[in-house]
């Protein structure tokens, strides 16, 4: 027998096994998978749910400040997290070029050096 | 970008494979279950706007890492104590879920065995137990390239490694199986 | 200004937070997917960087589009890092840039000192002990 007849009659085999699983597993399997599909599509309707909620809101308390303020905390979540690794990964390369390497700055008395009112 | 019911096709067809694929790297019914199941929740929360054609890649990525973590964190029980136990007798009460811990073990206690399938059961659980003795490396690539179909390139992508290690890892697999089977006598 | 004015603004500017919001920021790409240049410079965590989260794979991308503009030297102590950089957990990577963001806020004089310190502790061990007090 050659190479391919093996593999193939292998892989039946394994085709077969698959087929056998019990129906317990068979069921969690797909509980599993329904689980996973229901809480990408939970996603999808959160921001749906946001526009609802805020535009109520909004219609109650029609003060043009308050609508700028919640712009701005919107625009800002967004704008926080992806400036933070901006800022992060500028001081990264600068960590790891200086002249210690990255474990010193986890070095226990680190902190206090860096802390402490010197003379 | 994958829809919905693409996504629940996708997961459907691989699903039983994965958690095989799992079962026979970890040796345990319920740590293979979840991390089949981890794997599909991250594949639809982190990469459900993926286009269709990337998800086996992404989701065999998610899986293999998931197995690898579990490994080094779990102990992982010795095989001969679980090969020689269903041998002990016919009374074993914890059926069911239990026995898929015995990687293509399948109900043989008498009156359960129609059409004398016992012996080609055993068959299919020697190959497994095979399977299971590889190498870690040698089965992934194994697995990927010959049971789920993919080419070298992306056999290399999902494991990390560089092509030819895919083609030395599946070369090594397939004389390593047709040794320990030649050895436990079965003739395919 | 009119209500339906204010909604009609309100509308317009959740719609551009939307995508933000919803969507994640970061994307994952296979280590075949990098450019020669971003692999050049990533070379000591080759292997690994399939593993890596989207977020830390944009981090380690963003360290890599500095590499080109390093001295040779720079980029050679640079890629010796990587590896135990990578190694830590992220929460050690948070103290360690909170550690180095203060230790560049000292004057000149006190980070060297506290360089030097940490080399001084590296090379002869443990601190000295304290001389014992004569009675």
């Amino acid at each position: 027998m050659n190479e391919q007849e093996f593999i193939a009659k292998v892989t039946e085999a394994l085709d077969e096994g698959a087929g056998r699983l019990t129906s317990p597993t068979v069921e969690a399997l797909r509980a599993g998978r329904r689980r996973a599909l229901a809480g990408r599509r939970q996603r999808d309707a959160g921001g749906a749910h946001a526009w609802v909620a805020v535009l109520g809101w909004a219609h109650h308390h029609s003060r043009m400040f308050w609508l700028l303020l919640l712009l701005a905390v919107l625009l800002g979540m967004v704008g926080y997290q992806m400036l933070n690794d901006q800022d992060a990964s500028d001081l990264d390369i600068q960590l790891l070029t200086d002249d210690l390497p990255p474990q010193a700055y986890l070095h226990g008395d680190m902190g206090s050096w860096l802390n402490a009112r010197e003379q | 970008m994958a829809s919905a019911k693409e996504l629940d096709e996708f997961l459907a067809a691989v699903e039983r494979r994965a958690y095989k694929s799992a079962l026979l790297a970890l040796q345990d019914h319920h740590s293979a279950l979840d991390v089949v199941q981890n794997a599909m929740l991250k594949l639809c929360e982190r990469y459900g706007e993926r286009p269709s054609n990337e998800l086996p890649l992404i989701f065999q990525r998610i899986l293999q890492n998931a197995i690898t973590d579990h490994f080094r964190r779990a102990k992982v029980r010795n095989f001969w104590t679980t090969l020689l136990s269903p041998f002990k007798g016919a009374d074993d009460e914890e059926a069911g879920d239990s026995l898929e811990a015995l990687p293509g073990a399948v109900d043989t206690r008498p009156g359960t065995d129609p059409a004398g399938m016992a012996e080609s059961s055993q068959h299919l659980a020697v190959i497994e137990q095979a399977l299971a003795e590889l190498p870690p490396r040698q089965r992934q690539a194994f697995l990927l390239r010959y049971w789920e179909e993919m080419d070298i390139a992306e056999t290399a992508k999902v494991m990390g490694c560089s092509e030819g290690s895919v083609k030395t890892h599946c070369f090594r697999a397939v004389n390593t199986l047709s040794a320990k089977l030649k050895e436990k006598g079965i003739r395919l | 200004m009119a209500q339906r004015t204010r909604a009609i603004i309100l509308f317009g500017l959740l719609a551009l937070a939307q995508p933000a919001l919803a969507a994640e920021p970061y994307v994952f790409r296979f280590w075949s997917e990098l450019t020669a240049e971003q692999q050049k410079a990533l070379a000591p965590v080759a292997e690994d960087w399939n593993n890596f989260p989207p977020r830390q794979q944009t981090r380690l991308l963003k360290v890599a589009r500095s590499y080109g503009k390093l001295s040779a030297t720079q980029q050679q102590r640079m890629q010796a890092r990587l590896r135990a950089w990578v190694q830590m957990t992220p929460e050690q990577r948070l103290l360690a840039r909170r550690n180095y963001q203060k230790l560049i806020e000292l004057p000149a004089q006190k980070q060297v000192q506290v360089k030097q310190r940490w080399a001084h502790i590296q090379s002869e061990g443990a601190p000295e002990p304290e001389p014992p007090e004569t009675p």
